[in-house]
């Protein structure tokens, strides 16, 4: 029988089970591994606790395309356990991953698909375009960086990486940038001159922008995907123009939701189900802001590794305010 | 399949759990992991020659494996990357120490994993099959990013104390 975990063990868990989940700052991460390094005993419960977790990601991934999955599944690129001889698993992975190749069934299914695609690492970078300006019309440009005011989102680009990490560059009529973003544990806003502002809060900067949304749905395509599971009629069809494309479209049910009255999605009926093309329609509760915009994919290509830091965006001489 | 073949054949089984286990505890990302583990495995297969077959294979292979790992540590010179050599030489002792037996408990996985309720196998799935942090789950699910990890951390216990039920095993 196991004695009752002392203090130092339950610190020892706690490190562990953060360092399974990747959720442990670098200071603790660094401890971890210094007690690994000297101790055999926390060395030992690191090697059990790693057990569990690691046969948990063979036993979910082998359950691919299984019906009694909680969730459509989006394929990704891993390749499954290797207990054959090596030219054998290559043969087994390549066969399984075309044998269990997901239709999507349906609309829920679709749904699911997408929002798992918008979640997966890959760098996306979308062009948004307003296409409906709601009842205030068209807004007068914005011609700089003066007065508080921010542009607008028509001819704005969004880069994604992921469901948490975003960047969203909106251009004033003098051409400077106006730059906010979340490198997913911290929002922060970049300005094209002054302060940079950063906050734990990582939906800050998505708020209060003036003669717009206070809140933009579409900087997390994930989150703004998962929306349509609640309060949304679902429905799928071919997209009408391109080959081989599919079409989710999801209509407001519930008008207490906050979310857009009317959504099409275009996206490939292949393993890939990462969204093209986003209208979303009705955005405008309060007749301020636009009503219509359209996110079109316009490149799938690594970006730098820090680009959703904020200081990839600006020099290291510029102040910094934690809001 | 020629003898040698067979025999390398049966000892990767065996040692794969413990290689797998090991390297994703350095490397943490799963698709690193998959890299990695599909190196050792050709590196098990070419190295086979210099394999004393009166030792045992488990603590052979993944020693193959701590060498992949410092040659990984060394070219990626990440900040993120936790352990040092000496960390490494630790674990790697310590999985060729877990006894066979527990590697055999983990085949009731699957078994146990079938047990949970929707809301914890969704979160496994997150996790495990589409290799989520909390903080991405969290949107998805409707919880916040601590609560996810704290439910994923109950999961795991009831999943350990699971496969430890094993009649026979135990």
């Amino acid at each position: 029988m196991n004695a009752p975990p002392d203090e130092n063990d339950t610190k020892l868990d706690q490190l562990i089970e953060g360092h399974l989940d990747g959720t442990l700052d670098d200071d603790d991460e660094r401890r971890l591994g210094r007690l690994v390094a000297e101790s055999a005993g926390a060395a030992g419960r690191l090697a059990r606790a790693m057990l569990v977790h690691d046969r948990l990601i063979d036993v979910l991934r082998s359950e691919r395309g299984s019906s009694a999955s909680v969730s459509p599944v989006v394929p990704r690129f891993g390749v499954p356990r290797l207990a054959l001889p090596l030219g054998l698993a290559v043969v087994v992975a390549v066969g399984s991953l075309l044998l269990l190749r997901p239709a999507p069934a349906n609309a829920s299914a679709a749904l699911e698909r997408l929002v798992r695609a918008s979640t997966a690492a890959t760098d996306r970078q979308y062009a948004i375009r307003v296409v409906d300006h709601g009842p205030g019309g068209e807004p007068d440009p914005v011609p700089s960086d003066t007065g508080g005011r921010k542009p607008g989102v028509d001819g704005a680009t969004l880069f994604v990486r992921g469901a948490d990490k975003f960047v969203f560059v909106r251009t004033f009529a003098d051409g400077t940038v106006f730059i906010n973003g979340c490198d997913g544990e911290i929002g922060w806003s970049v300005p094209p001159t002054g302060h940079v502002h950063l906050s734990e809060d990582r939906r800050r900067f998505r708020r209060g922008i003036p003669g717009e949304r206070d809140d933009l749905p579409f900087l997390s395509l994930a989150e703004g995907l998962a929306e349509f599971r609640r309060g949304y009629v679902l429905s799928l069809v071919e997209a009408p123009e391109a080959d081989g494309r599919l079409r989710l479209e999801a209509v407001r049910t519930d008008s207490r939701h906050r979310g857009p009255a009317r959504a099409t999605i275009d996206f490939p009926a292949g393993d890939d189900a990462a969204a093209e093309r986003i209208e979303l329609a009705g955005l405008s509760r309060d007749g301020s802001g636009p009503d219509g915009v359209v996110l079109e994919l316009v490149e799938r290509a690594p970006l730098p590794a820090d680009f959703f830091d904020h200081a990839h965006h600006h020099d290291a001489s510029r102040p910094i305010d934690w809001e | 399949m020629d003898e040698r073949l067979r025999q390398v054949t049966r000892g990767w089984t065996l040692a794969q759990p413990a290689v797998a286990a090991f390297l994703t505890s350095v490397v943490r990302d799963f698709r690193e992991r998959d890299d990695l583990l599909q190196d050792v495995a050709v590196a098990v297969l070419e190295s086979f020659d210099s394999y004393d077959e009166s030792r045992p294979f488990v603590p052979w292979a993944i020693g193959i494996a701590r060498h992949r790992v410092g040659t990984w540590l060394r070219t990626r010179r990440r900040a993120r990357v936790s352990f040092d050599s000496v960390a490494v030489e630790q674990l790697a002792a310590a999985f060729a120490a877990i006894p066979a037996d527990d590697y055999r408990r983990l085949d009731r996985l699957a078994e146990c994993v079938g047990g949970l309720e929707t809301k914890a196998r969704q979160l496994c799935e997150l996790r495990y099959r589409d290799d989520l942090k909390p903080a991405a789950i969290a949107p998805l699910v409707g919880m916040t990013a601590n609560t996810v990890a704290k439910a994923l951390q109950r999961v795991r216990e009831r999943l350990r104390e699971c496969i430890e039920r094993e009649p026979g095993l135990a």
